[in-house]
């Protein structure tokens, strides 16, 4: 019904839109137009700008002088573009190092969740095993326990693993997420059960099905757990920073920027030229898996 | 899937000959998709064998038992092309790749589906995707052909040109074939014998026309036919039954209370001179069909309807009117006006009784 109307109001020019049927079924009245737009975009374009700012006000500072940062009030326009910055950023810290690690981090967390979460979902979802509704509870529950409560004991625990101060005690406590489970169980379930006794019958195994039919219907799913966990990772500051202690090796990203601040200084410039490349491979993710994302999550029925 | 142990299929014993078509038919939740589901190795079995040949199979996975199925929403792999749909099982089971293409091939012509091998499910129309369905199951050459409601995702023009198609292709390939339907229709037409299931409990088995004409006790009777058959009340005294006013032919009916079956055209108008039973029929609502009419009215006679619905039992509560509904099969030139009066006459041989008590025939 909606799919006639839509067009009827986009360009009302050639059929009278009062000879259409209506979203309700009957004729609509012709609607006056006082705007050339959605008056909804006299709200949501301010909104839209207050969102950007701090992004363009980042941009714009990552350009100035150090001078210029300091000056009151604000200075909105650089008046020559300090490129420079950025390069300056990479050379008085160090920022491949950090870079790198953080990629390793992120890319292994990444893997292994879609990994490990695939598996365990599809048994939540098909397998059937004694408490299975049991165990899945429980772990649904784990969700609702805050990070505060749960961070000393999982610092203990990578402790007597000998990983303090690598990036294994970034990795290893991340390697499956009881988020990435529940949501690729809840997706598991809506993929029609016939599918795969037909894969049964033409004499497929477990592991096939999983691999040849289930994986490959939840591309967006699984698109979607990549993103949400490749930005928990990569933004992740608080862990980083309870368990690299002293090995500057081994900083992460978020650790390393945070050392632009000083306990008397702050180079704001070069922070925030720092913070934009940080933000690069994060961007380029989002656009290249945009499309699978914003269906994932729609096909779900979560929230973003 | 259901809360709590239930037991869908009950004391179900079916044997199913070489190259047979049989069809399972039964109102819906009667346990016949689940019985076809525990020949496919589907479902577990509480109790009792499933054998393919001479072979048990209860403990056999499905896809060693050499069969293939066709869903009724076709379950075909909607990432796949129509290519790979189709060689999907051949691959899984080690061929290959050039025995498969042959294969695929091959069922593609057979079918008139080698213009679309690389097409997605996505792409195609329902009979297009109902042939694909058929093809993945052909090209595996399977012993057993299992069909769970293949044609009811069709409209009705495409389902009766299948029906004809599937007929053809199972005289051709004569492959083994169960096929489950509620469609009592369908079940007529394809089935080399039909098997008439209601809540898990096996009703009748035998080739279409004997059951139509011999139903085996009254859920049978209405179920299969369509208009159901007429059920009457009627008094058995000596042989001699009575319904109504009506006397009938002489039967060996025992003493007491029996249901009386007569088909839609097993009733003939006849004129007011004519001698022998004849009930008069109040027109209430006629249905012309074009090559038949069928007249909706009742009788002076004690109703009886059988219940095509499980939860309702065997037989539904008699009505309270003391007039039983009948429906009639007319030739168009016979029809009645609404609201006269129709005279008709069962035809020899067209009464079945039935006892009240448990609704099984009684042999006349």
């Amino acid at each position: 019904m909606s799919s006639t109307i839509a067009p009827a109001r986009a360009r009302p020019a050639r059929l009278d839109p009062s000879l259409l049927p209506g979203e309700t079924g009957m004729v609509e009245r012709p609607r006056r137009r006082f705007l050339p737009f959605d008056p909804w975009h006299l709200f949501l374009a301010p909104l839209a700008v207050v969102m950007l700012l701090p992004l363009v006000w980042m941009v714009v500072t990552s350009l100035l002088t150090e001078a210029q940062t300091h000056h009151f009030p604000p200075v909105l326009w650089p008046g020559t573009p300090q490129f420079d910055n950025y390069l300056e950023a990479i050379r008085r810290s160090a920022f491949g190092t950090w870079f790198w690690n953080t990629m390793v981090v992120t890319v292994a967390i990444v893997i292994s969740n879609l990994v490990l979460c695939t598996l365990a979902a599809y048994a939540f979802a098909r397998v059937r095993f004694l408490g299975r509704g049991f165990v899945y509870f429980v772990l649904l529950a784990t969700l609702m326990v805050p990070l505060q409560i749960v961070l000393i004991p999982t610092f203990l625990i990578v402790k007597e693993l000998g990983l303090i101060d690598t990036l294994g005690a970034l990795i290893v406590p991340n390697l499956a997420s009881v988020f990435g489970i529940f949501m690729l169980t809840q997706f598991f379930r809506t993929l029609p059960i016939e599918l795969e006794e037909a894969a049964r019958i033409d004499g497929a195994s477990r592991l096939s099905i999983l691999l040849r039919i289930v994986v490959p219907l939840s591309l967006p799913a699984l698109a979607t757990l990549a993103v949400i966990q490749f930005m928990w990772t990569w933004n992740d500051f608080l862990w980083p920073l309870v368990t690299i202690l002293t090995n500057q090796d081994a900083f992460t990203l978020q650790l390393g920027l945070a050392t632009f601040q000083g306990a008397h200084q702050t180079t704001w410039h070069l922070l925030a030229a720092a913070n934009i490349m940080s933000m690069l491979p994060m961007l380029v993710l989002f656009l290249l898996a945009q499309r699978y994302f914003v269906r994932g999550i729609a096909t779900q029925g979560l929230k973003g | 899937m259901y809360p709590g142990p239930v037991v869908a299929v009950d004391d179900l014993s079916l044997e199913v000959g070489e190259g047979e078509f049989l069809i399972l038919v039964g109102p819906s939740g009667c346990g016949k998709s689940t019985a076809l589901r525990m020949v496919a190795g589907l479902e577990h079995v509480s109790h009792g064998t499933i054998s393919i040949g001479d072979r048990v199979v209860n403990d056999v996975p499905p896809k060693d038992r050499d069969i293939a199925m066709v869903f009724q929403n076709y379950a075909l792999y909607p990432h796949m092309t129509v290519e790979k749909n189709l060689g999907f099982g051949l691959r899984r089971r080690r061929m290959p790749r050039d025995d498969v293409r042959a294969r695929v091939d091959d069922v593609s012509r057979m079918l008139g589906l080698d213009e679309l091998l690389r097409r997605r499910p996505g792409q195609l129309s329902g009979g297009q995707r109902q042939r694909v369905a058929m093809g993945r199951a052909l090209v595996r050459e399977p012993e057993v052909f299992l069909l769970d409601e293949p044609l009811s995702n069709l409209d009705a023009k495409l389902r009766v040109q299948m029906r004809s198609e599937l007929k053809r292709l199972h005289d051709r390939i004569g492959v083994t074939t169960i096929y489950v339907t509620h469609d009592q229709v369908e079940a007529i037409t394809l089935g080399e014998r039909i098997a008439v299931l209601s809540q898990g409990v096996l009703q009748q088995v035998g080739p279409p026309q004997d059951v139509y004409d011999h139903p085996a006790n009254v859920f049978v009777a209405g179920f299969i036919g369509s208009p159901p058959m007429n059920l009457l009340t009627g008094v058995a005294v000596d042989g001699h039954v009575t319904v109504g006013e009506v006397e009938l032919e002489r039967t060996g009916a025992p003493d007491g209370e029996v249901l009386v079956g007569i088909r839609p055209e097993g009733l003939r108008p006849v004129g007011a001179e004519h001698r022998g039973p004849v009930f008069e029929v109040c027109v209430d609502v006629v249905e012309p069909l074009g090559d038949e009419v069928l007249v909706h009215g009742s009788v002076a006679a004690p109703d009886a309807v059988a219940a095509t619905e499980p939860e309702e039992g065997i037989l539904a509560a008699e009505s309270e009117s003391g007039r039983a509904s009948v429906i009639v099969r007319l030739p168009p030139e016979d029809r009645p006006a609404t609201g006269s009066l129709l005279r008709v006459t069962p035809l020899p041989n067209a009464l079945r009784l039935f006892d009240p008590a448990s609704g099984r025939a009684i042999p006349n």
